[in-house]
């Protein structure tokens, strides 16, 4: 790993920063790229030694990826707080704390397919029933059952983990 | 999730089932009594029961407490499928799987470009075409053997098309594309339609919906899934940001801040009545606030600052 990270780490940082243009955020999440592979690799993944870099790239887009989700969230929040009719200035305390609500409600529901988390958010969050949310989203109730179910398990996977 | 079962189902999925049961709106008395009855059955039960119900209550109760989390939840698009695939390619990690994403779809290695706020920025593309994305934007560059197609996520681009009568250069957005063999296009994607411009030579747009509109130099449209509308003045104005300037004609305030958004960290609202003012003048993008504050001198508008994140404007006589 340290040989990767002496041999890698310079063309890296370049890399992240040709998509994100800013030399400061591409240092840390160089960083947070070698961080992943480092826990991979004490979980008994092996580097591919082939390509190095090819796989640095692979891991460097899901580093990539989660910084923009995060900031996609963020902005989420901010229009949403803009349109409310009140005025409202929460503190810099809550908006920390709202933002890891968000984005850990966004992991747990990870991978799902937007149907799903679409039919679990309008429950949990809206406290519709399944028959509404089977008209609105056009799906049968049986769907909306099935869906709640997977959106379910998928919380029970995150808190277990 | 447990022992892989494959008849019997197991206690959590039992526990499962019962959270959706009582979750649907219609559950009635019988079924929460039937619940109770399962609950007091089995010890096991109820140390189902509270891991499921625990699961969800700490994915779920923090967002819910906030009215704005909740809402940018239920507006959240879903995460992007295509990279999902990638996402499992890493974390099975072997050396199949990232080869098979290595030799994967032409250009694949220059997708999702992205700026971030306040940021300008040009990319070469493989063709020697270029991307000049305003800030706060985001692309993918899909180049394939019958065209090459760029995906403009968010935000606007000024792509200059190097001319290649064989493979089209196409921008696709929501709402449809725009199309040219050699070019310089302008194109914004807004929250419900698309704004293209052709600043250099002629382009075709296309919407969803499948209708087709030319574009001479010089002309811009905007348009969403299914018409198209002529966008006044000369496509050139609506292009400014490219060398960091926004020229307000006679724009509505409301635009102008939908200008300045991605040069600027935190949001701003605008009052209805402030958004419909008119202002005309050219301000520096590079310096958001002095903009805020000398539209502040010149409209009869109010500035209420919080914290940075949130700017409020509206208009004097307004409470």
């Amino acid at each position: 790993m340290q040989a990767l990270y002496e041999a890698h780490h310079g063309w890296l940082e370049n890399w992240l920063r040709r998509h994100i243009g800013c030399a400061h955020q591409a240092a840390d999440l160089s960083h947070d790229t070698f961080e992943q592979l480092l826990r991979a690799e004490r979980g008994g993944r092996q580097v591919p030694l082939r390509e190095p870099r090819a796989y640095l790239t692979v891991v460097a887009r899901r580093v990539l990826y989660e910084f923009w989700r995060r900031r996609d969230l963020e902005r989420a929040w901010l229009e949403a707080l803009a349109a409310q009719p009140e005025e409202v200035a929460p503190s810099a305390e809550d908006r920390v704390a709202v933002l890891q609500a968000l984005q850990r409600l966004d992991a747990v529901l990870g991978r799902l397919p937007l149907r799903t988390r679409q039919v679990f958010m309008l429950n949990q969050l809206e406290d519709l029933g399944y028959r509404e949310i089977g008209e609105r989203l056009g799906m049968p109730v049986i769907s909306v059952r099935r869906a709640m179910a997977r959106a379910i398990a998928a919380c029970c996977a995150a808190a277990g983990a | 999730m447990g022992r892989r079962a494959a008849a019997a189902p197991s206690l959590r999925d039992v526990a499962i089932d019962w959270m959706v049961t009582l979750h649907s709106g219609e559950a009635g008395a019988a079924d929460r009594e039937r619940h109770r009855a399962w609950l007091q059955a089995d010890a096991r039960h109820r140390q189902a029961w509270a891991e499921v119900e625990q699961g969800v209550r700490r994915a779920v109760a923090p967002v819910k407490a906030d009215a704005a989390a909740r809402r940018a939840a239920l507006a959240l698009p879903g995460r992007r499928r295509a990279l999902g695939g990638v996402l499992a390619l890493a974390g099975v990690g072997t050396a199949a799987g990232w080869l098979a994403y290595r030799h994967g779809p032409a250009g694949a290695w220059l997708a999702d470009l992205r700026t971030g706020i306040g940021e300008r920025r040009e990319f070469a593309l493989e063709d020697g075409s270029r991307l000049l994305l305003n800030a706060g934007s985001a692309v993918d560059v899909r180049f394939g053997a019958a065209e090459r197609l760029v995906v403009l996520r968010a935000g606007a681009l000024v792509a200059t098309a190097e001319p290649d009568a064989a493979r089209p250069f196409v921008v696709r957005t929501a709402e449809g594309e725009v199309r040219a063999d050699a070019a310089r296009l302008l194109v914004r994607q807004e929250e419900a339609w698309t704004l293209a411009g052709a600043l250099a030579r002629p382009a075709q747009v296309r919407t969803r919906a499948g209708r087709e509109r030319r574009l001479q130099e010089g002309e811009a449209v905007r348009f969403d899934a299914a018409a198209v509308a002529d966008v006044p003045g000369p496509a050139a104005g609506l292009a400014a940001w490219g060398c960091g300037m926004l020229v307000a004609d006679d724009l509505p305030l409301g635009e102008v801040v939908a200008q300045l958004r991605p040069y600027r960290a935190g949001f701003i609202r605008v009052s209805r009545r402030a958004a419909s003012l008119r202002v005309l003048g050219a301000f520096a993008l590079e310096e958001p606030e002095r903009v805020l504050d000398s539209l502040a001198q010149t409209l009869p508008i109010r500035l209420a600052r919080y914290g940075g994140w949130l700017t409020a404007i509206s208009t004097r006589d307004e409470t």
